[in-house]
């Protein structure tokens, strides 16, 4: 014998655990489960008039970077910055050629776009945003990347906008 | 062969430094494009600090259309493109100039730059001019551009054209005369002109644009920018991807682009003037 509140929850811890041991449908389980990306696209948000330089990452560099992601914390609803100059670095991981998620990393803050919706994320010391650009290395020309990267130092140094 | 002295100290000699081929070549090009560089070798306003450059052909040259010794910039309200990209030829292995006196020089050539007052001296930049029909588009309401489908595919120059290309806009590109990297106000104005931007108010439904320059040596740095004139006496802008907006980088709103906060992007190039209320740009 149970009350009803007490048979409810009853029931429901048992739909519960018959989910967790694999009871509903294989293909439901795998929707729920995020879509990992194998690929993603690293933008400097620098420029006005021409376009932002940006490269593109291996498919374990954008699961390391879905991983440090993943480890920030949620954190207050912050606007993007709309300044002239470096405001940030901007990504967009893809899977099969599509794009799964994009965000915008700027001043120890990180804002991301999915599926989910829009999600608010703390990211203190600002080391997604320096890993990002340390990407660069490498991929584009030394000359670019040292006036790129002297942007983003100048601007976290100066801790620039209104 | 040309020697370039920057014309900066008082007691000590001017640190001088000889040209390559290829930007000697490329002064020479420069000078050609606009012969208003080419100042008297004497022609020094006599201020402490950054004076300019004076150019000496240290050999003789096939090229006889040039005088032997003339100045290049120095003035208040310079060109700052040349200023700077003469500058940075300096950094060679036998020169004097180190990084210090190229961030001194660099500070002087950007505030003769901005130098308040100094506009009217300035012919060659234009005047803005007070056009008889404005096609004045709202200095609050940016929602034509801010939308999520629309706000990072257009930039700068499709808000200053007032057209939705969503397709990142560049000067010349609907033209086909698409200009290099680093910007410079000349290469830009060309472009945009090809594209049909006049220097006159037109007649009907006249869009107001201005042109700013990030100016740098580096083709892979230096950028450009336009403000539109908009309603309330007031310019309006759209910074690259993000959304158009009525104020400058320091949150006041634009009356004056010439004397608004614009960040790097230092140097005010020129008026532009478009009717229709619109121009196709890609």
């Amino acid at each position: 014998m149970c009350t009803a509140r007490a048979c409810f929850t009853l029931a429901f811890t048992a739909m519960l655990a018959t989910s967790a041991c694999g009871g509903e449908d294989p293909s439901m389980r795998q929707e729920e489960k995020p879509l990992q990306p194998d690929a993603a696209i690293v933008e400097v948000d620098l420029f006005s008039g021409r376009p932002n330089p940006s490269w593109s990452l291996t498919p374990e560099e954008a699961a390391h970077l879905v991983e440090i992601v993943d480890e920030l914390e949620p954190a207050a609803a912050r606007e993007a910055p709309g300044w002239l100059g470096y405001r940030g670095i901007r990504f967009r991981l893809l899977r099969q050629g599509r794009e799964i998620e994009s965000a915008q990393s700027f001043d120890e803050h990180l804002s991301r776009q999915g599926a989910a919706g829009t999600r608010h994320l703390a990211d203190p010391g600002r080391k997604v945003e320096r890993w990002l650009l340390g990407t660069g290395e490498g991929r584009i020309e030394p000359e670019a990347y040292k006036g790129y990267r002297t942007a983003a130092e100048s601007h976290w140094t100066r801790k620039k906008g209104p | 062969m040309l020697q370039v002295e920057l014309d900066i100290f008082s007691g000590r000699p001017n640190p001088s430094w000889i040209l390559s081929d290829k930007e000697e070549k490329e002064l020479l090009d420069r000078v050609a494009a606009d012969p208003n560089l080419m100042l008297p070798a004497s022609a020094t306003n006599g201020r402490l600090g950054y004076r300019g450059y004076v150019v000496t052909a240290v050999s003789e040259s096939l090229d006889k259309k040039l005088p032997s010794r003339f100045r290049i910039g120095g003035q208040p309200g310079s060109e700052g493109d040349v200023n700077l990209w003469l500058l940075g030829t300096s950094e060679k292995l036998d020169t004097e100039v180190d990084d210090y006196l190229r961030e001194i020089a660099t500070g002087m050539i950007r505030k003769d730059e901005v130098a308040p007052g100094l506009s009217d001296a300035l012919p060659d930049k234009g005047a803005l001019a007070a056009c008889a029909s404005n096609f004045l588009t709202s200095s609050s309401d940016f929602s034509f551009w801010n939308g999520a489908a629309n706000v990072t595919v257009n930039n700068c120059y499709n808000y200053a054209s007032n057209y939705r290309s969503n397709t990142f806009a560049q000067p010349g590109r609907q033209s086909g005369h698409l200009s290099s990297f680093p910007p410079t106000c000349s290469k830009i104005g060309t472009a945009i002109r090809w594209d049909g931007w006049k220097d006159v108010c037109q007649a009907s439904s006249n869009l107001t644009i201005c042109l700013v320059i990030w100016p740098s040596t580096s083709p892979s740095t230096g950028d450009f920018h336009f403000y539109r004139k908009c309603s309330g006496g007031l310019w309006c802008h759209k910074p690259g991807q993000t959304p158009a907006k009525n104020t400058d980088d320091g949150g006041n709103l634009i009356t004056n682009p010439q004397t608004a906060n614009r960040g790097l992007y230092t140097t005010f190039c020129e008026y532009f003037y478009v009717g229709g209320g619109s121009i196709v740009v890609s």
